[in-house]
């Protein structure tokens, strides 16, 4: 096994507005020191309450934010040690699925070109061949060719998730990381969309970190999850192991107020 | 088609629309043809009453008054269309530029035009005509170099709101730098609020011309204005006040309809841009 | 006093032609009893509760009645609809943050529930208002209620609003989606107070969500929606032990939270084929017809009767009995 993505003491503050001129402006510690592994070919989960620094955590994975200290190494690159050409090289590696599906896409773009915004920014490639990868990505997820076409407000809030995982795959990456991605969706949607990030997974050999309070969504999807309270990772290990034998109060209080299906 | 079909309803829009057209015909129309010499000085026929072959009469030199309001008109658009396209230009590069730089950047071109905007725009405009001496084209850069501020604040206010959007964050994600971010994501999304801002700053722009002719420090004589017809008829208001009554009516209306058409613009395509969320 | 919902229908004017978002839907609540609607988005829910509410968005038509204390709530006049509404019948909505104002304080804004329909003076109603927020569990109350919506969290602000839809002890409190924005540690609370609230006070209750879990254990009859058709109604456990709509079957299939429980963890989830109908054109058939892999032809053209499965359980299908022998949760 070989460490994808991996990040040492990786911390973000943010500054908040001072309440007294004589003392230091309070700062809130966002991800406050979180060391993580994350293997390839094995699903990473985040899971914790809003507040708990793990979208914070996804912008950093994913550079799209500095971090106040600390390093995040995706395969052999330290990625705020690289240059900005060297960055942008780095990226074809990772992308990123949002929550909200009706803010995650252009509403003035035509899917077609959403999808294919990715290869524009990163590679040199024609109209044409952009277009046609465009179109695998799209039927890759379940869409139609003629779809391309057409607006983000032409869709259901399903099928413009599967938009997002198509621009997401478009430069086949090793690593997605996905910030709840099925939890603006309805639940008979949900199902469909976690099929298709498994089903990526095999055909497409991407590494999915999965940031989500849905310990369901995070044992179906993931090998290995973190807890996360804080700003800080309290538990980590194996999915099952976590689930079964919570080690920390705190997991076993996540996994308590999961409302339950009754069994029979 | 169902967008005209509901501009067309919209009232303020279609009146908007109505008059604005007709100013702007007017204006093409006196290219080619006007019912006198707008600047043809006939001493016989000094301040005519309105018969048949003066619609509006004439003024104190003789001229036809409605000649004089078309060919007018020709300078109105005129001054409008190029101080809006200066204002334009300039202020939303600098808003996008500000927008898409932060930091200190930001910082500098903000504060210029809080600078800029603490003057009363007409003061600033007479400033400038000061120093660059008066004249058309002189005018025209100092109504535009004042809306600069206006579309710089606007362009960076609505891009930063964009440059928060989740997909900016995904174009950043997939290695998307700034410039190509604001041509392709900012820009078509900021669009339609500087587009009514536009009409706004041109309604703005005629006024600031017809002010800066009748102070004398816009269109000089011969060219046919507005501001310059009320500055004429000044000494005979009582004698003749139809004559600062016709050259009023013209701007008034012309700044009533971009007015009206601003709005009813903001109407059309503010729901459209809320509705896409439900 | 019974909230009898007969024969409900809702008709939202849109550009492309009348959208029939209610079709034909009836249900009864009875004092202090609870119902939970269910159904994904599109399906009717939360227009229901709008037109009990008399808050359906301008434009909407409604046909059918909505009887409440001997009185059609459709027929009455805006100022007597308005004088039930949040005194008689109160709702919480899905967002907290919006549904407050944001300048006012959560005293005032309760207080004022109070002031309109005059069931206090303005002393009396800052009083109440401290002992409701202390009620629905929100530490320090005497602080709280001087305090602005942005200063509390967003399992507080659901409590605040709870408060507030508490305030003139309604007989029918709606729930929509009341918990969806927030995290689960806290979204069993919620429910558990809304829950011991509603047992508490003798009212009824309806909560509505998209997601079966959150509602199973909360209320005691269940309602499942489909594209603006009631299509499933029971008691709880009754229905569970017995889905027979092949829609309320894939709906409870679907949902990832059976993973978590599941012994070994699933490959896949079960998902319902197709898509959810278009209502602007959907016909009078079964609006299911199109994705059940029982259909026959009679369902696409005329929506089943109700058939009766047990005392306390009615579907709406005309392959019930074939549904229900594969039922195996």
């Amino acid at each position: 096994m070989t460490a994808l993505i991996a990040t040492q003491a990786l911390a973000k503050h943010y500054g908040l507005p001072r309440d007294s001129l004589w003392r230091p402006a309070p700062a809130v510690r966002a991800v406050d020191g979180v060391d993580l592994v994350v293997e390839e070919g094995r699903n990473f989960g985040v899971v914790g309450e809003s507040g708990s620094g793990k979208s914070t955590l996804a912008r950093l994975l994913l550079a799209l934010e500095r971090p106040t200290s600390g390093t995040v190494r995706l395969l052999d690159d330290d990625l705020f040690a690289l240059s900005e050409p060297a960055l942008r090289a780095a990226r074809r590696q990772m992308q990123i699925v949002f929550q909200d599906p009706f803010g995650s896409l252009d509403p003035r773009l035509t899917v077609g070109r959403s999808i294919a915004e990715p290869i524009a920014a990163l590679e040199r490639s024609s109209a044409a061949e952009r277009e046609e990868r465009a179109v695998a990505a799209l039927t890759a997820v379940g869409l139609k060719a003629e779809d391309r076409d057409k607006y983000p407000h032409e869709f259901s809030g399903g099928q413009r998730q599967r938009v997002a995982i198509a621009r997401a795959i478009v430069t086949r990456p090793k690593l997605i990381v996905a910030d709840e991605p099925v939890s603006a969706l309805d639940v008979s949607v949900q199902a469909q969309i976690l099929n298709l990030m498994q089903d990526l997974r095999e055909s497409h050999g991407v590494t999915f970190v999965l940031i989500s309070h849905d310990l369901s969504v995070v044992r179906f999807l993931c090998d290995d999850v973190a807890v996360m309270q804080r700003g800080r990772i309290v538990e980590v290990g194996e999915v099952e192991r976590v689930l079964h034998e919570p080690r920390e109060a705190y997991t076993r209080a996540l996994i308590a107020a999961v409302p339950k299906l009754p069994r029979f | 088609m169902t967008f005209v079909r509901r501009a067309l309803r919209h009232r303020s829009f279609a009146v908007g629309a109505a008059v604005t057209m007709l100013f702007a015909f007017m204006a093409l129309l006196s290219l080619v043809w006007t019912p006198h010499n707008p600047t043809r000085i006939n001493v016989r026929g000094r301040l005519a009453a309105p018969s048949p072959d003066h619609w509006l009469g004439t003024d104190q030199f003789g001229r036809d008054v409605l000649s004089i309001i078309m060919a007018g008109a020709q300078n109105s658009v005129a001054v409008g269309v190029v101080a809006v396209a200066i204002g334009m230009v300039g202020g939303v590069a600098l808003g996008l530029l500000a927008a898409a730089c932060r930091g200190w950047i930001e910082e500098t071109i903000m504060r210029a035009a809080d600078f800029l905007f603490a003057f009363p725009a007409i003061l600033l405009a007479i400033m400038l005509v000061a120093t660059l001496g008066s004249g058309a084209v002189n005018a025209i850069l100092a109504i535009g170099i004042f809306s600069v501020p206006v579309f710089a604040r606007l362009a960076r206010a609505s891009a930063n709101a964009i440059w928060t959007r989740e997909f900016v964050l995904a174009a950043r994600a997939s290695g998307r730098g700034p410039w190509r971010i604001t041509g392709i994501h900012i820009l078509p999304n900021i669009a339609s609020v500087i587009l009514v801002q536009a009409t706004v700053q041109f309604a703005l722009a005629i006024l600031a011309e017809a002010a800066l002719s009748y102070l004398g420090l816009g269109a000089q004589p011969p060219t046919p204005s507005w501001g310059r017809m009320l500055s004429e008829a000044q000494p005979l208001i009582f004698q003749n006040p139809m004559l600062a009554v016709y050259p009023g009516i013209a701007i008034a209306l012309t700044v009533l309809g971009l007015n009206l058409l601003g709005d009813g613009l903001r109407d059309l395509i503010d729901p459209r841009l809320t509705r896409s969320r439900t | 006093m019974t909230l009898a919902v007969e024969n409900l229908s809702v008709t939202l004017a849109t550009a492309r032609g009348p959208l029939a978002a209610v079709r034909g839907l009836s249900f009864t609540l009875g004092r202090g009893e609870s119902l939970g609607i269910v159904g994904e988005s599109g399906c009717g829910k939360t227009m229901t509760a709008l037109a009990i509410m008399g808050l359906l968005p301008e434009g909407a038509e409604v046909g059918g009645r909505i009887v409440w204390d001997g009185q059609d709530l459709l027929s009455l006049a805006d100022d007597a609809m308005g004088r039930l509404r949040g005194r008689r019948l109160a709702m919480v909505f899905q967002e907290p943050m919006t549904a407050l104002n944001p300048v006012q304080t959560i005293g005032d804004q309760i207080a004022e529930a109070l002031l309109v329909h005059d069931l206090a003076d303005r002393v009396g109603a800052m009083r109440e208002a401290v002992a409701l927020l202390e009620r629905v569990g929100i530490a320090d109350p005497e602080r709280r209620v001087r305090g602005y919506p942005h200063q509390l969290s967003g399992g507080q602000r659901q409590r605040a609003m709870i408060a507030m839809a508490l305030a003139c002890k309604p007989d029918v409190l709606i729930a929509d989606e009341p918990t969806s924005a927030l995290d689960v540690t806290v979204q069993q609370q919620i429910l558990g107070l809304i829950r011991s609230l509603a047992a508490e006070r003798g009212m009824a209750m309806l909560l509505i969500s998209h997601d079966l879990a959150v509602v199973a254990g909360n209320v005691a009859r269940l309602l499942v929606m489909y594209a603006g058709r009631g299509v499933e109604w029971g008691e709880t456990a009754q229905m569970f032990g017995a889905l027979a709509h092949p829609y309320a079957q894939g709906l409870f299939r679907s949902a990832p939270a059976r993973a978590l429980t599941a012994t070994t963890r699933p490959r896949r989830l079960p998902t319902i084929a197709g898509q959810v109908p278009d209502l602007v054109t959907l016909g009078e058939g079964c609006p299911f017809a199109e994705r059940c892999d029982l259909v026959e032809e009679p369902c696409r053209s005329r929506m089943p009767e109700w058939q009766a499965l047990a005392p306390e359980h009615r579907v709406a299908c005309r392959r019930a009995e074939e549904s229900l022998r594969r039922w195996k949760p």
